[in-house]
């Protein structure tokens, strides 16, 4: 599919996601050759577009994917603790989608050399040990992200030289992640340091995505990344091109041979076009030193064109060409022969050619052939290596040695890191809360969670910010928000309730909503949510609480949240809604074990 | 733009991002009453928004929007 294709526009991939993938899914339903693959998406940021925008790339390759996406920004967690559905799963491929924003410790100014060293050591292996724990339980393809840089300078141009500097600690990271990757077979690095670069960081890291919408890069830049992951995919299945056809006259040479004649045409010595057709010539060389085959495919006469190998200035020689056609037919029938006396598929081709006429013949024809857009021949080469047909994975015997030894002396760093059980790793978040009722400054961020929390919310009511100040000032409600802070940083305003007294009741007090966002999930939070609700009924002297449970199509992780609190299921209505009660009157246990709370002075009365 | 004008682009970026044969805006429509419309795709029709109109709907801007009509004049606010 032409959208899909070097160059894709972003903007309409973006938007057209859904129908571009009805469309394709519709076409691959007659093709029995797709390759089956299942893709764990393991993210330290908001990743649902990567993952979609993936998929049509790999569904216009042929590929038939099913996918595992973690929770959102527990790519750590879900790998390092028993996780039955990710082993049930049993991915072909993982891809952990970090960003600079989940590196754990960062050099502070006062940090002696010795205390960078430790931060750095501990900011590796905080990744490293999620390499080692697939490996020992998937043994499949890893594909990690690198680092980006900040899109700040705290000191300015010194940041990348000193080690207090967040920029030197970043190209330490990667360098070391580089290390381990070179002698490492199913390991690739997906190496958004050079893509944030060549898009712009600035734009890439707007910082407006990341509080928007916990997006690690700018949305407008998620086509990008995910091309090069499909890349990386699709090179590690061997789907590769294996072959270029290049047409001569523009295209590795400037002018026309036939009629110019051999010592006009340009190519290297004086001159910017002949420099231009010149490393253009050196970039294809390149490609055949990798193992890319050459071909040539012209509308000239056959004697006449190789006279253009013959210039001294020419990097490119007769030999340097596997088959060479350069006669007066089409061109999509000189490819269907260049691939047969080959002996590769007509899919694995690229088509060099700088008129658009001559790429338009051949991609009527729908063989798959790979046509880069050529604009003008400055660009040529930009234009045919962010394609990325030949995208290496491929590794040598010698490294593979060197491999051996990082192995060993990481395992040993490993150990240091790891944790008994959840509790321990719960334990070492060292997490604090700040759990108090409804205040004004708090209003804007209460009705933004409200309004767009859905799985872990138990009524999913909806209200706007002038609502919620009046159920805030009303006497007879008790209403709760939590801020959760951990090591790793400041979440912020993640879970809120609020209820109200029972007027007609005396002592009852019902949940009317409940709700915590993703971002914090499974991190204990509800515990001292509930225990802090409890105590606050106690002193308004209630003795009954009753939490509602309305189902929707995303709510489904809390469906037992209230029995999994002690509550007692009071009664089910045909529609799946659940009343619970809990007598707080009788005997109840406190179960927050992990989050530190806040004392809370002034307490609303 | 006129109001008639925004409606329309607006209706055409929706029905896109939402893979809608038919869509018929009005200013009284809440987010949630149009088929498909979640917190997810909220993100694909704001950044259509901003890539189509020139238009970027600001942090604190999406808690005080949930209808179309108020959609539609925070556009034509911003588009001024």
């Amino acid at each position: 599919m032409k959208e899909l294709e070097y160059p894709f526009s972003s903007k309409t991939i973006l938007k057209k996601k859904k129908s571009l993938r009805r469309k394709i899914k519709e076409k691959n339903k007659f093709d029995n050759n797709l390759l089956n693959i299942k893709i764990a998406l393991l993210g330290g940021s908001t990743t649902r577009d990567i993952l979609e925008v993936l998929e049509l790339f790999l569904l216009n390759d042929g590929f038939n994917i099913s996918f595992y996406e973690s929770d959102y920004g527990r790519y750590w967690e879900e790998l390092i603790f028993d996780n039955k559905q990710l082993d049930d799963f049993s991915p072909d491929i993982i891809y952990i989608h970090t960003s600079m924003r989940n590196i754990p410790v960062f050099p502070e100014i006062a940090d002696s050399k010795d205390e960078i060293n430790i931060k750095l050591d501990k900011s590796y292996n905080h990744f490293s040990q999620l390499w080692y724990t697939i490996k020992e339980k998937y043994n499949c393809i890893i594909i990690q992200n690198n680092f980006e840089y900040p899109y700040y300078r705290v000191m300015g141009n010194m940041d990348i030289y000193d080690p207090h500097g967040k920029i030197w600690f970043i190209n330490q990271l990667n360098q070391r992640m580089n290390e381990y990757a070179i002698g490492e077979r199913n390991f690739y690095i997906n190496d958004i340091n050079y893509l944030s670069a060549s898009y712009g960081l600035t734009k890439w890291s707007d910082p407006y995505y990341w509080y928007m919408y916990k997006y690690a890069l700018a949305v407008p830049a998620i086509p990008e990344l995910a091309y090069n992951i499909f890349n990386i995919i699709k090179a590690v299945y061997g789907k590769n091109k294996k072959a270029i056809m290049v047409d001569l006259d523009n295209t590795i040479w400037g002018g026309v041979i036939a009629e110019d004649g051999v010592n006009q045409i340009q190519i290297g010595g004086e001159g910017a076009k002949g420099e231009i057709f010149a490393d253009i010539q050196s970039y294809l060389k390149i490609q055949k030193e990798l193992g890319a085959i050459l071909t040539v495919n012209s509308k000239n006469d056959f004697n006449n064109a190789i006279q253009g190998f013959k210039r001294p200035e020419s990097i490119l020689h007769q030999e340097d060409f596997s088959v060479i056609k350069a006669n007066w037919n089409v061109k999509s029938t000189n490819a269907l022969e260049i691939a047969s006396d080959l002996n590769i598929g007509i899919d694995s081709l690229v088509f060099l050619d700088d008129n658009p006429a001559e790429r338009e013949e051949v991609r009527r024809m729908d063989l798959g052939i790979g046509i880069p857009e050529l604009s003008d021949p400055e660009y040529y080469i930009q234009e045919i290596d962010k394609a990325g047909y030949f995208e290496c994975v491929g590794i040598s015997d010698e490294d593979s040695k060197r491999a051996k030894m990082y192995e060993e002396s990481t395992q040993r760093m490993k150990a240091e890191f790891l944790y008994d059980n959840y509790d321990d790793f719960l334990n070492s978040l060292n997490m604090e809360a700040e759990i108090r009722p409804f205040s004004k400054s708090f209003y804007p961020r209460i009705a933004q969670l409200i309004n767009k929390s859905n799985q872990f919310n138990l009524t999913t009511k909806r209200c706007t910010e002038g609502e919620i100040e009046k159920i805030s000032n009303n006497p007879n409600n008790i209403t709760l928000y939590g801020k959760l802070k951990d090591r790793f940083g400041d979440n912020g305003l993640v879970s809120v309730i609020f209820g109200h007294l029972d007027l007609k009741q005396h002592r009852v007090f019902h949940i009317d909503e409940w709700l915590m966002s993703c971002r914090v999930l499974k991190r204990s939070l509800e515990y001292a949510m509930m225990d802090e609700l409890i105590k606050l009924c106690i002193r308004r002297e209630v003795e009954i609480i009753i939490g509602y449970y309305y189902p929707t199509k995303k709510n489904k992780i809390v469906e037992n949240f209230y029995g999994n609190m002690g509550f007692s299921l009071m009664e089910k209505g045909k529609d799946g809604v659940t009343k619970w009660k809990l007598n707080i009157k009788d005997e109840f246990v406190w179960k927050n074990k992990f989050v530190k709370v806040e004392e809370c002075s002034n307490e609303q009365e | 733009m006129n109001r008639n004008e925004v409606m329309k682009q607006l209706t055409d970026i929706i029905k896109e991002v939402l893979d809608l044969k038919h869509l018929f805006l009005s200013d009284d429509m809440m987010f949630e009453e149009i088929e498909g419309w979640d917190s997810l795709q909220n993100i694909q029709i704001f950044v259509a928004i901003e890539e189509e109109m020139n238009v970027r709907i600001n942090v604190d801007e999406t808690t005080e929007i949930s209808s179309i009509g108020m959609l539609v004049n925070l556009i034509m606010e911003k588009m001024k």
